[in-house]
């Protein structure tokens, strides 16, 4: 039989899902987002004594409601998709909080098996599991694996296998709720039964939902034939208990339960908690003194790696696509394959190795547990914006880049804190526009002065990334606090398979994803560049001067709105060529102001006042993001409908703050 | 019988049993899912100034904001 195995993973986070994961599928996995979700999703093929078995990585969860995207999607998953088995991962470490999920697991699906995972770690600590006892109670498989080294995973895909082909019939434990609470259960059951085989959920977990008022399981529940009479006496059993609280008591139940199981089946020889080495490294790196100055040195580190020892691979690629353009034109290639596809692929391929080191770097940094620590000593500070501590690494490595810093924001728990992390990080300026506010102050400014316009404009764009999360805030989460609770993974030392993943992914993504659209507006703009009314490439071949193509023609057309800025059309078509790379505005306006840009520092000054100067400079820094971070954001948030709102809040902030400062400026100047 | 304390009142070393946890059945669902429910051990980490909190129950490690903290009850154990 050669019937492809649909395998799902499930677990806890930071349970070592992910290890087993990559260890199962290594290159042959292909990771995206859920359908309509930012929520990350992985799937891979894996060979087993001539089976092929399709694995899907669960979204890391604690618990199977439907108050979080991820256990939706989880949930959902098991319930739609019909997995033939469910390995659930388990941390033998910490038994007690994972048996919760595991309990949940088993009134969704009979067909489970248990990965007991980290036996190593439990033994270390002094725990020893009854694993035969455990089985037994469960009522499903449970194989003990070491997934950092690979200890168990055959015994482990061979038991999956015998659940999923039927060899092994298991009677998964079914979760006592007491009398009192089973009499409803059994009363909403009954009901169900009228629905038949219609009812896609099971029966019981459906009853159970019920009384725990799922939102979406109440939803289904309408839509049934017997609704309207199963949410009447779901009613009556509400009102008529009102000294009950159904869902906490569920949860109370549960857990008297697994205290009973983890009484049986674990010893402890020691007393102690164990991990003394993480409470030792905690003591120091979450330190209210020391916490601080070693996590910026550790960004630092990260910072100045990835832009600093990046910096000759970028340098070299970029000689490489010169002489590649030069020898093609030579070879009289025609211009839009050299201008338009080289110069995109060759922009594409500048921003790989910043995005390698920078995630080789995030991977050692999150499997050995640091940015858990990160978050936490970060928490206060960032809750002033009402952002976690998480997303500071995001903005802080915007400084570098925008594209892995928006890459990074995937890592964040809540989807919408993600979304506002995504949409607020273009205003951090990145380090060619802050090579760019370099460049003009110094053409127009110098000494205190220039330092002066600078900072204020640093100043003004983290004042704005403030205000926008603040904003986002209010519309996304509509006010309602996101409480601050995370667990903090025990250090681990981080395998090289994970770490290599990790980044090789990002760096696949990145090229296939966004490099396609950066490479496709290239070529439109080289278009717009090189082509005009008057001819152009495709009518007479050869270029024109720039001056009377298409793209000055809508710098003209958009001259007005630009005039009230101070801006003419010149200004405008700089800015059109800032989206493409934002290095690109001063070599346009060297093009356009005539002599390149190298003469630009005498030109300038003659055409522009200093104030006109600035407004450019705070507009530069606050419109449209590149096209390499628009491609970023549309591939993490996965909807063009935010990408728009992201591009066109930047383009109106950008117009706003542009009016505002020029024509205050000549009201006071 | 110890003390009754919101568990951001306990000091760090200090153990204590949670008594009962306030706030919306969501928020109590959630901490329960992490293992924060009545009856349960808790042993404080690590208390920053007005920053968050690190404490260790049922053999994990969990961070909570002051104001999550505020929400939970605790006997203080000696």
């Amino acid at each position: 039989m050669s019937r492809e195995i649909l395998v799902a993973l499930a677990g806890n986070p930071n349970v070592g899902k992910s290890t087993l994961f990559n260890l199962l599928t290594g290159l042959r996995q292909h990771v995206g987002n859920w359908p309509g979700k930012t929520v990350e999703r992985r799937e891979g093929l894996c060979k087993h004594e001539g089976r092929t078995l399709r694995i899907i990585d669960l979204p890391g969860t604690y618990s199977l409601t439907a108050y979080s995207e991820e256990e939706l999607i989880a949930r959902d998953f098991i319930v739609k998709d019909r997995p033939d088995v469910v390995i659930d991962v388990v941390d033998a470490s910490n038994l007690e909080r994972n048996l919760y999920l595991t309990l949940q697991l088993l009134e969704l699906t009979d067909r489970v098996v248990v990965a007991l995972n980290m036996m190593d770690v439990a033994a270390s600590e002094g725990v020893e599991i009854d694993v035969r006892r455990l089985s037994e109670i469960l009522g499903v498989p449970v194989v003990p694996i070491v997934a950092d080294k690979g200890l168990g995973v055959d015994k482990l895909l061979r038991a999956a296998v015998a659940v999923a082909e039927g060899e092994i019939r298991t009677r998964p434990y079914k979760t006592d709720f007491g009398t009192h609470i089973e009499r409803q259960i059994g009363e909403l059951e009954t009901l169900l039964a009228g629905e038949g085989e219609s009812l896609e959920y099971p029966r019981r977990w459906f009853a159970v939902k019920l009384l725990e008022n799922d939102p979406v399981v109440v939803a289904a529940a309408k839509r049934l034939g017997v609704g309207m009479e199963l949410l009447r006496r779901l009613e009556e059993l509400r009102s008529a208990e009102i000294h009950h609280n159904f869902e906490i008591e569920l949860v109370d139940k549960r857990y008297e339960q697994i205290s009973r199981i983890v009484k049986e089946v674990l010893r402890r020889r020691k007393t102690t908690l164990g991990q003394e080495l993480t409470d030792r490294i905690d003591r120091i790196v979450t330190h209210r003194i020391w916490g601080l100055p070693i996590l910026f040195g550790i960004y630092g580190f990260v910072f100045w790696a990835t832009f600093f020892l990046s910096r000759p691979l970028v340098d070299a690629l970029e000689v490489f696509f010169t002489w590649l353009g030069a020898l093609l034109v030579a070879k009289n290639a025609p211009a839009w394959l050299v201008d338009g596809v080289v110069g995109g692929v060759g922009t594409v391929l500048t921003f790989l190795p910043v995005i390698a080191i920078f995630f080789l770097l995030y991977a050692i940094l999150e499997d050995w547990g640091y940015m858990a620590r990160a978050a936490f000593v970060m928490d206060k500070f960032m809750h002033t914006v009402g952002l976690h501590g998480r997303a500071f690494l995001c903005l802080l490595c915007g400084f570098g880049c925008n594209v892995p810093a928006i890459m990074a924001a995937r890592t964040l728990a809540d989807s919408r804190e993600k979304l506002i992390t995504v949409l607020i990080n273009p205003l951090v300026p990145c380090s060619v526009r802050l090579g760019v506010l370099a460049f003009i102050t110094s053409v127009f400014f110098s000494g205190v002065l220039a330092t002066a316009v600078m900072l204020s404009l640093v100043a003004l764009s983290l004042l704005l990334v403030a205000a926008s999360a603040l904003l986002f805030r209010r519309i996304l989460l509509r006010g309602e606090h996101l409480p601050f609770i995370m667990e903090m993974p025990p250090y681990r030392t981080p395998t090289v398979r994970n770490v290599l993943l990790y980044a090789w992914e990002r760096i696949k993504a990145f090229v296939v994803r966004a490099g396609t659209l950066i490479v496709v507006v290239s070529v439109l703009m080289w278009w717009l560049m090189s082509t005009g009314p008057g001819g152009g490439f495709f009518g007479v071949g050869g270029n024109i001067p720039l001056e009377e193509s298409y793209a000055a023609r809508l710098g003209m057309f958009f001259e007005p709105l630009g005039r009230l800025c101070g801006f003419d059309w010149r200004i405008v078509v700089a800015l059109m060529f800032g989206f493409l790379a934002k290095e690109l505005s001063v070599a346009t306006l060297g093009v356009l102001y005539g002599g390149g840009e190298e003469a630009l520092r005498a030109v300038l000054p003659t055409v522009w006042s200093p104030l006109l100067a600035y407004t450019f400079l705070a507009v530069h820094m606050i419109y449209v993001p590149c096209v390499a971070t628009v491609a970023t954001m549309r591939k993490e948030t996965n909807s063009w409908r935010w990408t728009l709102f992201g591009v066109t809040y930047s383009l109106v902030l950008a117009f706003l703050v542009g009016l505002l400062i020029y024509n205050a400026g000549r009201l006071f100047l | 019988m110890g003390q009754v304390v919101p568990l951001s009142m306990l000091a760090e070393n200090e153990e204590g049993r949670v008594v009962s946890v306030r706030g919306g059945y969501g928020f109590v669902r959630r901490l329960a899912e992490l293992g924060l429910n009545p009856g349960v051990k808790v042993k404080m980490l690590r208390a920053t100034n007005g920053g968050p909190l690190l404490i260790h129950v049922r053999g994990s490690r969990i961070a909570l904001g002051r104001g999550v903290a505020m929400h939970v009850l605790v006997e203080v154990e000696g």
